[in-house]
C-alpha cells in the first residue's frame, strides 16, 4: 500500500464515525442485497497471421463474474475472471488481455457511501480533476482495463470538497507492448472550494513513481494544478481554467513541462457555443490525459499541442433538426525540422453534423475532415444512420462508417456498412459489410452475421458470425489498433 | 487432432463449471431488491442522493454518455416520460459517463435535448461498474415506489419506449403502503 492510499484509508477510518454520525438524520436502513453479473464471452478466430499462416487460429474464453453485496452505506464486491487463450504466444500482440491467462481477482473493494464521507478500499478508476493531474480510467471499447490497487476518500462539506488518492497501477498498453507489467504507484488529492455566485477555486497534486523500462529503476513525476471557474454566469455563461506545471525526473535527466486549458460554453436561444483553448507542452505522462473537445471517437496529441477549438450546435426549429460543427487549429511547440523530415506539426480540423427526425425516418450523419498540414496527410471519417421505423417496436437501421487517410505516398481506407432489423423487446438481427482498400494491396471483403436476442430483460446473448477488417478505434479521446478478427464470437450476459 | 487444437474444444466446456458453482450459490440468494445507492453532483454542483427519491417515487435510472447514439434516441422520449407523469410520482436521474476530460461538452448536449430531468456526473464510472459491470449503454433500471427494481433496460430499441412508459404507468398506479414484493434479505 502506498502512502497515499494509507493517508486515504486513515482519513476514511477517522472520519467515518464522525462523518456517519453527521449523517444519521435519519437511522440506517436495515436492507442488505446482493446483486451482480455473469458474462462469458468465446471467440474463435481464424484470422491469419501474416507471419505464420498456420498458427494464427485461436480460442478465447473469458469469463466474469461480478458479484456486490451491499448493506447500509457499506457495499463489498469482488470480480473474478477467467481468461484462457487456447494458445497465448499465439494471440495478437495488440490484445490487451494477452497476460492475464489463468483465473484472476480482477475487483475487489470495500465501498463507504456516506451523506459527506465516501470511499473505497481495494480497485477503482480514478482522476483529480479534468484529468491534468491523474486520470486512470477503464475504456471499454480499448479494453483497458487497469485499475487503481489502493484507496480513496472523499470528504464534501458546505463549501470545500477534498478528495485522497493513493495506490498502485500498471499502463495497459505498455504492459502489452513490452510483455511485462509495469507496476506503478500514484497518490495525490484535490481540494475545490465553493465561492459565491458559482464560482469553485482549487487545485490538485500528483506524485508518480513510474517503473523505468531501462535501465531498472524508478522514474518520478510530480504534478500540480491550479484551477477555477463557474456555471451558469450571467444566466448564460460556463467557464473553466486550469493551470498545470509538471516535472519528469528520468535515469539521466530531469524534464519540466506544462499544461494551460480554458474553455467558456454560452447558451443563446437554441444556440451552444463552446470554445477551447489548450496549450500542453511535454505534458503526457502515463496516467494524465487532458481534456478534449473534439470527437470522442478520434484520436488526440496531448504531450506537445497547442490551438484554439469553436464548437457550435444548434437546433433549427423550423424543421425540428439538430446541427453542429466545429473548426479548430493546432501546432506543436517545435521549432526545428524533425528526424522524420516534416517541419512542424500544424494541423486544421473540422467537422459538422445532422440529427434530424421526419414522422418514422430519424438520420443522423457527419463528416471530419483533419489535414497534417506539413506532413501532407488528409484523414476523413465519415458516418452515417438511417432508421426507418417499423410497426411500433420494429425498425430497420442502415450504417455506414468510412475511415479514409490520404497521403501522397499512401493511402489507407476501412469502410464498414449495417443492414439492421431490429424488434422491441427482444433483439436484433444484423449483416455486416465491410472492406479495407489499401495502396499496393487488392482491396479485402469481410462479411459478418450478428445476433443479439433479449429472451429476458436480464439475459442478453450475442452471436457473430464472419469477418472485421480491425484498424484503427477510437473511444473518448484513446485509440488502439484492433486486429483483424475472421471466426465466430458469443456472448452471453445474465444480471442477477 | 494437435494437443493445442484439442485443448481448443475442451476449454469451452470445462472452463464455465467453477463459474456455474458460484452462480448457483448466489443465485440462490439473490433476488431484486433496492438498487445500489449513489451521491453524485449534477452539473451544477449540487449533489444528489438517489435513496433521496427511492420508497417514495417511481424512479429510472438511466445510464448514459454524449457518444452514445442509441442513448441520444432515448433521450426525447425520457424527457416526454419526464414532461407527462413527474407530477404524479416519476423520476427520472440520468447519470452522465463521460470521462472528466469531456465534461465541458455536457451541459451544451443537455440544452441542446432540453433534458429537464435530473442529470449527474459518474466521470470515473465507480457507480456504473456496480450497476452494470459490461457498461454497455444505455443503461437503466426501473424503480417501485417501495424501493425495488422493478425491470432492467439494456440498450435501446425503438420501441422499448412504449414499454417502458406501461411499466412507468402500471408503478404509478400500484397501490402503495407496503404491498410490494418484500425486499430481500432483511436481516432484522
Amino acid at each position: 500500500m502506498t502512502r497515499a492510499s494509507a493517508l486515504a484509508a486513515v482519513l476514511l477510518v477517522a472520519l467515518a464515525p464522525t462523518a456517519a454520525a453527521g449523517d444519521d438524520e435519519s437511522p440506517p436502513a436495515k436492507r442488505y442485497r446482493i446483486f451482480g453479473q455473469l458474462t462469458t464471452e468465446l471467440e474463435l478466430n481464424q484470422a491469419e497471421d501474416e507471419n505464420d499462416p498456420e498458427d494464427g487460429d485461436y480460442t478465447k474464453l473469458k469469463q466474469i463474474v461480478a458479484v456486490n453485496l451491499e448493506w447500509s452505506k457499506l457495499t463489498v464486491g469482488v470480480q473474478l475472471e477467467l481468461l484462457d487463450y487456447s494458445d497465448p504466444e499465439l494471440v495478437d500482440r495488440l490484445d490487451l488481455d494477452r497476460l492475464h491467462d489463468t483465473l484472476e481477482l480482477r475487483r475487489y473493494y470495500v465501498d463507504y457511501q456516506g451523506d459527506h464521507l465516501s470511499g473505497r478500499l481495494g480497485t477503482f478508476f480514478s482522476s483529480l480533476g479534468r484529468g491534468l493531474t491523474l486520470y486512470v480510467q477503464k475504456n471499454d471499447v480499448l479494453g483497458f482495463d487497469e485499475p487503481i490497487h489502493g484507496a480513496f476518500a472523499k470528504l464534501n462539506l458546505e463549501h470545500f470538497d477534498i478528495s485522497a488518492v493513493g495506490g498502485t497501477v500498471t499502463e495497459p498498453q505498455l504492459q502489452n507492448q513490452f510483455n511485462r507489467e509495469f507496476e506503478d504507484e500514484v497518490y495525490g488529492g484535490r481540494v475545490i472550494a465553493r465561492l459565491p455566485l458559482d464560482l469553485y477555486l482549487g487545485g490538485s497534486a500528483v506524485r508518480a513513481e513510474l517503473d523505468r523500462f531501462f535501465p531498472e529503476g524508478t522514474d518520478e513525476v510530480e504534478v500540480w494544478s491550479a484551477e477555477g471557474g463557474g456555471t451558469g454566469l450571467f444566466g448564460l455563461l460556463d467557464i473553466a481554467a486550469e493551470w498545470s506545471e509538471l516535472t519528469k525526473t528520468e535515469a539521466t535527466r530531469v524534464r519540466d513541462g506544462y499544461g494551460r486549458y480554458f474553455s467558456a460554453a454560452a447558451y443563446v436561444g437554441p444556440v451552444s457555443i463552446l470554445a477551447e483553448y489548450k496549450d500542453y507542452y511535454n505534458f503526457a505522462y502515463r496516467y494524465n490525459l487532458p481534456p478534449n473537445a473534439g470527437r470522442a471517437d478520434e484520436s488526440y496529441d496531448h504531450n506537445d499541442v497547442k490551438g484554439p477549438r469553436l464548437l457550435v450546435s444548434a437546433d433549427i426549429l423550423a424543421t425540428g433538426s439538430i446541427v453542429h460543427g466545429s473548426y479548430a487549429e493546432f501546432d506543436s511547440h517545435r521549432t526545428s525540422s524533425s528526424p522524420g523530415g516534416t517541419e512542424g506539426d500544424r494541423q486544421t480540423e473540422w467537422y459538422a453534423g445532422l440529427e434530424q427526425t421526419i414522422g418514422r425516418v430519424y438520420f443522423q450523419g457527419s463528416y471530419f475532415d483533419r489535414d497534417w498540414l506539413d506532413r501532407g496527410i488528409t484523414e476523413t471519417h465519415t458516418i452515417g444512420d438511417f432508421h426507418l421505423t417499423v410497426g411500433g417496436s420494429g425498425e430497420i437501421i442502415l450504417g455506414w462508417d468510412e475511415r479514409l487517410e490520404e497521403a501522397d505516398y499512401f493511402s489507407l481506407g476501412t469502410t464498414r456498412t449495417t443492414a439492421a432489423y431490429s424488434l422491441s423487446p427482444w433483439g436484433t438481427v444484423s449483416l455486416r459489410y465491410s472492406w479495407e482498400e489499401r495502396s499496393g494491396f487488392d482491396k479485402e471483403d469481410f462479411w459478418g452475421v450478428e445476433v443479439q436476442a433479449l429472451p429476458r430483460s436480464d439475459l442478453i446473448i450475442t452471436l457473430f458470425g464472419g469477418g472485421d477488417p480491425g484498424g484503427l478505434v477510437c473511444a473518448g479521446g484513446q485509440c488502439r489498433i484492433e486486429p483483424r478478427f475472421k471466426g465466430y464470437r458469443a456472448n452471453i450476459t445474465w444480471r442477477f | 487432432m494437435t494437443e493445442a487444437r484439442s485443448r481448443r474444444t475442451n476449454l469451452a466446456i470445462a472452463r464455465p463449471m467453477w463459474l456455474a458453482i458460484v452462480l448457483v450459490a448466489v443465485a440462490a440468494t439473490a433476488a431484486a431488491g433496492p438498487p445500489p445507492d449513489f451521491r453524485l453532483q449534477d452539473l451544477d454542483g449540487n449533489w444528489v442522493t438517489l435513496s433521496d427519491h427511492v420508497g417514495k417515487d417511481v424512479v429510472y435510472v438511466t445510464f448514459w454518455a454524449t457518444w452514445c447514439v442509441p442513448c441520444r434516441r432515448e433521450m426525447p422520449y425520457l424527457q416526454q416520460l419526464h414532461e407527462d407523469l413527474a407530477d404524479r410520482g416519476l423520476t427520472i436521474i440520468g447519470v452522465n459517463t463521460d470521462p472528466p476530460g469531456t465534461t465541458s461538452k455536457i451541459k451544451p448536449y443537455i440544452k441542446q435535448y432540453k433534458i429537464g430531468y435530473l442529470t449527474v456526473l459518474d466521470p470515473n464510472n465507480n457507480v456504473l461498474d456496480k450497476y452494470n459491470p459490461t457498461r454497455e449503454l444505455p443503461y437503466a433500471v426501473l424503480v417501485d415506489r417501495t424501493g425495488n427494481v422493478h425491470e432492467v433496460f439494456a440498450g435501446y430499441r425503438k420501441g422499448d419506449e412504449v414499454r417502458l412508459r406501461e411499466k412507468v404507468l402500471e408503478l404509478l398506479d400500484a397501490p402503495t403502503g407496503g404491498e410490494g414484493e418484500a425486499p430481500s434479505g432483511d436481516p432484522s
